[in-house]
């Protein structure tokens, strides 16, 4: 870092210029169509989109059987789908068992209800470590897994894509789907964070 | 194929970098880099074995070294220059270019029929099952042994369950096999969810109760024998 990674980036910054300059004056891309990429996953699609399926399913039992069988389908009801997505697999959280997504091959990621993954879920000590020890990783995030709970590693491939639906938490009874869903963390959708009890709740 | 891209299981990485209240792109050119290769990847028609197959290609120790999204700019560059797009060295001269002129910006130049079709391509739906009619080999409460196998082209199989047994969990369809340089295989397959228990993979080294789910295709598995 320091020194080499700020070349790194200045030098990235540079190559990115003249990569796009080439591909738009060759008539090979128009600015637009990226700018129109860059704002879809800046600003549309994100895990607030998971957020409303995990707080849907909190309230609906049918709907999560739904999801539980068949996410695809199930968070196309709720507009949800497309690129990196075909296909979508939900696996839940119960007290018993705990569920962790990874792509230890590259950066494979539900993208229609999480959007772009963190940076973390990319770097190399994520991918090689939470297979092989995936207590040690999550209580880098601050989450305990006690030992004789079953915690399962899901590690997608390119064709079926993963979201955890995290336990709802105590306390949050009688609550709307819109207050339920500002309580769901994207990590509580990767499986390295729980959704924690709100403050004021007891 | 073998690369150091294929790292589940491996040591010495040090802890995950978390960063909390991440951006969704750290800097002006990681948006650029993002933008560009979906609107290629439309332009281009590229497939997902392809674009994978050109990051796992990067020599080993630019795959280590770079970020993520350099390692997309760096691969679409051998990609366009594949495809005879993009001369390499008219990109270094415009590099240069560039660095000799740090305030100045890409020429804009916009398209609304190619923004239409970007706009289309981001609305659309790609389902992974192709729908074929193919009957699976093998039900839910089986077991099975992946295949031992090291090809030199892209793989989905990561070698940490190679040769290792498990049991199928569920069935998710016929797919696109996606795996390039394995002979003769046919070119759609059923894919299972394979459970192999954490003791399996990683013997004493396991930390709890767990196991660990992947997904694979028909041909990389075989009955336990």
């Amino acid at each position: 870092m320091g020194d080499d990674h700020e070349h790194a980036q200045e030098w990235a910054a540079v190559r990115t210029k003249a990569l796009e300059s080439l591909l738009v004056e060759k008539g090979i891309l128009s600015s637009d169509a990226i700018d129109e990429v860059v704002r879809t996953y800046e600003q549309d699609i994100g895990p607030m989109n998971g957020a409303r399926v995990v707080a849907r399913a909190w309230t609906d039992p049918a709907f999560k059987a739904r999801l539980l069988t068949d996410g695809t389908s199930a968070v196309e009801e709720m507009g949800y789908g497309g690129l990196e997505g075909g296909q979508l697999a939900v696996s839940e959280n119960t007290d018993d068992v705990h569920n962790v997504v990874v792509c230890t091959l590259c950066s494979c990621y539900p993208w229609p209800v999480l959007g772009l993954p963190p940076t973390w879920y990319k770097s190399s000590a994520y991918r090689s470590r939470v297979v092989i020890e995936p207590r040690a990783v999550l209580s880098e995030f601050g989450l305990t897994v006690e030992e004789d709970t079953e915690l399962r590693v899901w590690d997608s491939n390119s064709q079926v894509r993963y979201m955890v639906l995290p336990q709802r938490p105590e306390g949050t009874e009688g609550w709307t789907v819109d207050q339920l869903a500002e309580l769901v963390t994207r990590d509580s959708m990767i499986g390295v964070a729980k959704v924690a009890t709100p403050s004021g709740v007891a | 194929m073998n690369g150091v891209h294929d790292m589940g299981g491996m040591h010495g990485f040090g802890p995950v970098p978390i960063e909390r209240d991440e951006p969704v792109f750290h800097a002006e050119w990681e948006r650029r880099v993002f933008g560009l290769s979906l609107a290629l990847g439309q332009k281009m028609r590229s497939t997902g074995p392809q674009l994978r197959g050109a990051i796992e290609a990067l020599p080993p120790e630019t795959y280590l070294a770079v970020s993520y999204y350099e390692k997309w700019l760096r691969s679409k560059e051998n990609l366009l220059a594949q495809a005879g797009l993009i001369d390499p060295a008219e990109l270094d001269a415009r590099t240069r270019h560039f660095m000799a002129n740090p305030d100045e910006q890409p020429v804009r130049r916009d398209d609304p029929g190619q923004r239409r079709a970007m706009r289309e391509r981001l609305d659309g739906r790609y389902p992974a099952e192709t729908g074929a009619a193919i009957e699976p080999a093998f039900s839910v409460g089986d077991g099975v042994k992946v295949s031992v196998f090291n090809p030199s082209g892209h793989t989905r199989v990561p070698r940490y369950v190679r040769g290792k047994a498990g049991t199928v969990q569920r069935f998710y369809g016929v797919h696109d096999f996606e795996d390039v340089g394995c002979g003769d295989v046919p070119p759609q397959q059923p894919i299972y969810s394979v459970r192999f228990e954490a003791v399996e993979l990683w013997g004493d080294a396991v930390d709890g109760r767990g196991a660990g789910y992947l997904d694979l295709w028909e041909s990389h598995i075989e009955p336990p024998g």
